[in-house]
């Protein structure tokens, strides 16, 4: 691999997880010698870009999974600042003309993406669900497309670098290289004023406990038919420790609120032991974003629902009586452990 | 609040307005004062301070409400039945522009790239309270990528005028890539900020505005113009009432095309990306058992398969 390229060029987010990471580095990887096999050996490389502040012993880690870490380390990124990201994504991107350049899609991760490829002048697909390498050498990406059932493929033809943003939680992640790769260190950019300054960082307090970590997860989609059924939902899920999550109606209704908890090609993926969905249909769209998961129960009232085939437990049956049901047995049980009852055998 | 000021008033906010617009189209130049917008007087007053113009871009999206209306024996989508609402997220946006505007006087122009089918949607914005709605609409322009669309977009701006802040909702419903209002920014080389859940603005072109990103919220002071993308936590959108509806038909949707924007290469063939084939979204393979029951049978049973389920996954 030359010093002066990088082939694929990883972009690590500003936050997040390192599980994350690691399923980009470890796409890339695979990306990487597939390339590498259509041109004989010579493989491209995969490069992991690493903005902070003090963040060497973070840098020292990646270098276990990729073949160069860009380090940019400097005061000017204790706190995430998009055109100040951008602009060092930007300038090794001209730096090192990668083919390919792919970024976490979360929150940071998408605003990145969108900046760099418009400065760049290059495409972008959003929330690639598979990336693949077609035998011209070229990088093919999989995204919703308004047909449910299928996937389309976007290509970048003639523009470089070929660009995507990855959710979590799909890919296998990156396994340590036998020796870790090099650190270069890259100069931080002078701080151009863009007329954005930050003044404060707020940590959200909870830290509801991850997504991609949950053992478990709840479910919702219409079929729960109304708001207060929404909230049994979510009682049940405090109930169980569980994230409770939703399809897109349902964030259209704002029963759900919250967007990090829509499920599917334009939401998060998520791989839990359990999946308990609770009247949802199964377009694709949604499934996409749960079909990784160890064991599917679904509840729908319509046989023929495409979850209910895709589920390891189906239940035919109204999915709010359901839930309220679990909810009465669980209060039920609750009661009787704090209560007078006997103790157990 | 100026959304939750009486109807009455909001309507007359909306008369005095339409009428100035029509001098202004028909070609004598007036000035939208800000005395020519009743005062909110729940927020303080800027007299004397030049009329803002704020932009808000807007996109007709699938209703989702009508489900997945999708042919499984063609595997096509069947666009006709789903009606196009306005995106839900660019509500948010638009409610924020009205207020700005009603707090500093001026006007709210709505630009949304689309079919001719999308006037609709404008139309409506128009109800909810937008001055002017420009529809960018040819049949070049199909096809159009996220950096194509921002292109077509900034050169909107160029020609209308340059705008004190652009709006934007942070993703679209359908196809929510939240490029675009980046790479707006970038085309019009003026700043941008995506997820902003909160907004005030000491001044039209200061906002202090906090954005949500998945662990923590940033607070950043941005001096406009700029485009900011915001979610729906921000506020809530005003709804339109069948009055507003019919007074709206007074005020138009201006078409621009092409040729209006002088754009010579636009739609697919300009676009960096291309689209390929479709393929089969994976369905994971059945392998499951079905069963049905009285909900309390079937709660217990599901509670059951977890207690074992989740203790065998912590073991
Ligand atoms: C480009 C694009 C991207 C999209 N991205 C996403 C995405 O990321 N995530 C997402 O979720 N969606 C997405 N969608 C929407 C998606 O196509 C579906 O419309 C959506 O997933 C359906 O949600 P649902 O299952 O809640 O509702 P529906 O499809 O309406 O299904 C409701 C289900 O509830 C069942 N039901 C009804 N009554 C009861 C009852 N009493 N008890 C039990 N069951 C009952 C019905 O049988 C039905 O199966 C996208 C759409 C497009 C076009």
């Amino acid at each position: 691999m030359q010093t002066d390229v990088c082939g694929i060029m990883v972009y690590v987010g500003e936050t997040g997880t390192l599980r994350g990471t690691l399923e980009l580095l470890g796409e890339a990887r695979i990306l990487a010698a597939k390339l590498g096999d259509l041109r004989g050996g010579d493989d491209p490389g995969v490069g992991a870009v690493l903005c902070g502040c003090r963040v060497e012993e973070k840098a020292r880690e990646l270098s276990r999974f990729a073949d160069r870490v860009y380090l940019c380390d400097s005061p000017l990124f204790s706190v995430y600042h998009p055109g100040r990201y951008a602009t060092v994504l930007s300038s090794l991107a001209r730096k090192y003309r990668p083919e390919i350049m792919l970024f976490p899609a979360c929150r940071s991760g998408q605003e990145l993406a969108a900046t760099v490829a418009a400065r760049l002048g290059t495409g972008l697909a959003a929330h690639a669900v598979g990336l693949d390498i077609d035998p011209r050498g070229r990088l093919v990406q999989l995204v919703a497309t308004f047909g449910d059932g299928v996937l389309g493929e976007i290509l970048c033809p003639v523009n470089r670098p070929q660009m995507a943003t990855v959710p979590p939680g799909l890919f296998a992640p990156a396994t340590p290289r036998a020796v870790p790769g090099g650190i270069v260190h890259e100069q931080a950019p002078d701080d151009e004023c863009d007329g954005i300054v930050v003044t404060a960082v707020e940590e959200k307090n909870g830290a509801a406990g991850r997504l991609e970590d949950a053992p478990l997860v709840l479910a919702g989609g219409c079929g729960l038919r109304d708001e207060g059924n929404w909230r049994a939902l979510e009682e049940l899920g405090a109930l169980l420790h569980a994230p409770v999550c939703c399809t897109r109606p349902v964030l259209d209704a704002g029963w759900q609120r919250d967007e990090e908890r829509m499920i599917g090609i334009s939401g998060a993926a998520v791989a839990p032991a359990v999946y308990l969905a609770l009247g949802i249909s199964g377009s694709t769209h949604h499934t996409v974003g749960m079909e990784r998961s160890g064991y599917v129960i679904a509840v729908n009232n319509d046989p023929g629902a495409p979850l209910l085939g895709m589920a390891d437990l189906a239940v035919v049956g109204d999915a709010a009586a359901v839930v309220r049901e679990m909810l009465r047995i669980l209060s039920g049980e609750k009661e009787s452990r704090t209560g007078s009852d006997p103790p157990g055998p | 609040m100026p959304g939750d000021a009486p109807l009455k008033r909001r309507l007359f906010s909306a008369n005095i307005i339409e009428s100035h617009r029509r001098i202004w189209l028909s070609g004598v130049k007036i000035h939208l004062g800000a005395r020519s917008v009743p005062a909110d007087p729940t927020l303080p007053t800027t007299r004397g301070v030049r009329p803002i113009l704020i932009y808000v871009l807007l996109k007709a999206v699938p209703d989702s409400r009508f489900g997945p209306s999708y042919d499984p024996v063609s595997r096509t989508m069947i666009r006709e039945s789903s009606p196009l609402i306005v995106n839900p997220l660019d509500k948010n946006a638009l409610e924020a522009a009205l207020r700005l505007r009603d707090r500093f006087g001026g006007r709210v122009a709505v630009l949304s790239l689309a079919p001719p089918a999308a006037a609709e949607a404008l139309q409506e914005s128009l109800a909810l309270g937008a001055d002017e709605a420009y529809l960018l609409s040819d049949a070049c322009f199909a096809g159009s990528d996220t950096l194509v669309t921002a292109f077509i977009l900034a050169r909107a701006v160029e020609k209308l005028g340059r705008p004190d802040l652009i709006l934007a909702g942070d993703r679209s419903a359908d196809s929510g890539t939240s490029h675009v209002p980046a790479q707006l920014g970038e085309r019009l080389g003026i700043p941008h900020l995506a997820h902003v859940c909160a907004l005030s603005a000491p001044s039209p072109n200061v906002l202090a505005v906090k954005t949500d990103l998945e662990d923590r919220f940033i607070h950043y002071r941005v001096t406009g113009p700029a485009v900011i993308a915001v979610t729906r936590q921000l506020n809530r959108p005003r709804h339109a009432t069948l009055m507003d509806m019919v007074r709206a038909r007074a005020k138009t949707v201006t078409t621009l095309d092409a040729a209006a924007l002088d754009i010579a290469r636009a739609g697919l063939a300009a676009s960096p990306t291309r689209p390929g084939r479709l393929v089969p979204g994976g369905y994971r393979a059945a392998k499951g058992e079905t069963v049905t029951g009285a909900p309390a049978e079937m709660a217990a049973l599901i509670l059951s398969r977890l207690a074992a389920l989740l203790s065998s996954a912590k073991g």
